[in-house]
């Protein structure tokens, strides 16, 4: 099978602060994302999510079990949308998209391209506070693409953004797949948004966290927001949530 | 009573009451007089005249009264080049900050980043905060003798603990998911430093700064006094044992404003320059 992000056998677990006590967050949790896909993890919040992506990042190790990127080295970089756009407030939007990709060793001009893309080309040289939420995320987004990423992580990118806004930046996302077709793993609470954006969505119930269901989207991209098949999958990602829902109560 | 009514408009029947009004230059300008000019001179006329008072009350030849100060401030800045003097004094500062600069700065990131190595150095820092800097005047002289070395060495350990404070403060007080990011993203090491760390620590490392330059100058003029033939603490001691109490108070005064000068004006601009972003994105 060709490669991707695979999780294989991986568990790990956290000592709560208060308590002390080890809580057990993933375990024997194993997921292949292939070459390419963008995977949606929905779930309740607290049940590993951010877990997995920080592991796919690098940001923490398992217990055990193995975290593996397969893919060619040039596709190995990995871009990562928080939730929270993350610029370093004391410097240009320029510099800040020209620290990621001078560290990927990207030409500037592909931040320079990637900020036209995403409409800001002419907020090259202002400070993000000066710019509204939606356009700061939007810079956000063209750090991560900037870098030719081979690996996209989106941890709830469009969470704390208002719907209008949140539906422009996620046609953004859409376009910028199909220009770069990463893979990836997406983070949301919004149903409608993972069905928009990801070929598969993983389901995730329990503790520790397992997958409740797997729902593939069959719809090629580009995707129209409106498209009502869409509405079936994502009525079909609530039906899963739901019955984990009850399932645990 | 009357005026505080809003007026009545006869033809569309609405009322209009002005909300905000942009304010003239000339208007912003008597403000800023108001505000942040005239208290603090003020302050010092008051200082000045209460002198005077008491001068004149007790006429003593231990008060002089402000026109023998005055007369005593231009001898000393005219025919005792006090500016010179002034400068090998600010000179030995800048050197012994700098040293004490540098080295909190490498401890203070270290022990800000390791609870361990924090825990391991606070007897150190509490005992350097302690400390009088007396003491390392006196100590250095022993040391080093009447050279640079004296007064470098006795401001680094003079200064560099409170500064480590600082910097530990301004270590901790780093955004964690600026850091994550920098970590996801592979930033340089330089550029993590010069764009993420120095910049998020700045306002911290520039009270730093500040309580340093006031440190600095209480410890310099006791090495001066101590261990070295120039320098303001070393005329301050001239002027002591001939017991000029108005050449004591000027050299004092002249010295202040200079300090003064230098925290107004130098490190009011470097903190401009430095938090510029933040104010551009206000306007």
């Amino acid at each position: 099978m060709s490669g991707g992000i695979i999780f294989a056998q991986v568990s790990k677990s956290f000592r709560t602060p208060r308590s002390g006590r080890l809580r057990q967050i993933l375990e024997d949790f194993s997921l292949l994302v292939a070459e390419g896909e963008l995977v949606a993890l929905v779930g309740p919040s607290g049940i590993g999510k951010t877990t997995l992506l920080h592991l796919a990042a690098g940001l923490d190790r398992p217990d055990s079990g193995e975290v593996r990127i397969e893919l060619p080295t040039d596709r190995c970089r990995v871009g990562m949308v928080f939730q929270q756009p993350r610029l370093l407030e004391w410097r240009t939007v320029e510099k800040n998209i020209s620290l990621a990709t001078d560290a990927a060793q990207v030409p500037r001009e592909a931040g320079r391209k990637m900020l036209d893309l995403v409409h800001l080309g002419a907020h090259a040289q202002a400070f993000p506070m000066s710019l509204s939420g939606g356009e700061r995320q939007r810079v956000a987004l063209a750090r991560a693409f900037a870098i030719k990423p081979g690996i996209v992580l989106m941890d709830e990118p469009f969470s704390a953004l208002d719907e209008i806004t949140g539906r422009h930046l996620r046609q953004l996302v859409q376009q910028l797949w199909l220009n770069q077709n990463p893979s990836g793993l997406l983070i949301t609470h919004n149903t409608l948004e993972a069905a928009f954006l990801a070929d598969r969505v993983v389901v995730l119930s329990g503790q520790p966290c397992r997958i409740q269901k797997v729902i593939d989207v069959p719809v090629s991209r580009p995707r129209e927001p409106d498209d009502l098949r869409l509405f079936e999958c994502h009525r079909e990602i609530v039906d899963a949530l739901l019955s984990s829902d009850e399932g645990s109560a | 009573m009357s005026s505080m009514i809003p007026k009545l408009d006869s033809r569309t029947n609405t009322t209009s009451v002005p909300v905000s009004q942009g304010s003239g230059r000339g208007q912003q300008w008597a403000g800023w007089l108001q505000r942040s000019v005239l208290p603090p001179i003020s302050f010092l006329i008051i200082i000045a005249l209460g002198w005077e008072a008491m001068a004149r009350s007790l006429h003593s030849m231990l008060i002089p009264g402000l026109s023998e100060i005055a007369l005593e401030v231009r001898r000393v800045a005219v025919t005792e080049g006090a500016f010179v003097q002034i400068g090998l004094t600010l000179e030995r500062i800048v050197l012994g900050c700098s040293l004490a600069f540098v080295v909190s700065l490498v401890v203070g990131i270290a022990a800000g980043r390791s609870r361990l190595l924090e825990a391991f150095l606070r007897p150190g820092i509490i005992l350097g905060l302690t400390i009088p800097g007396l003491v390392w005047a006196l100590l250095c002289v022993i040391w080093f003798g009447v050279s640079w070395r004296s007064p470098v060495v006795a401001l680094g350990l003079g200064v560099a603990p409170a500064l480590t404070v600082n910097v530990i403060q301004g270590v901790r007080a780093v955004d964690y998911s600026l850091i994550e990011m920098a970590h996801i993203f592979h930033l340089k090491p330089l550029d993590r430093i010069f764009h993420l760390w120095l910049p998020a620590m700045a306002p911290l490392l520039l009270s730093g700064l500040r309580l340093g330059f006031s440190l600095a100058w209480k410890v310099i003029v006791l090495v001066e006094i101590f261990g070295m033939s120039s320098g303001v603490g070393y005329q301050l001691n001239q002027e002591f044992s001939e017991q000029n109490v108005a050449g004591v108070l000027a050299w004092t005064i002249i010295f202040g404003a200079v300090m003064g000068v230098i925290e107004y004006g130098l490190l009011q601009i470097i903190e401009r320059r430095i938090t510029r972003w933040r104010r551009v994105a206000t306007v």
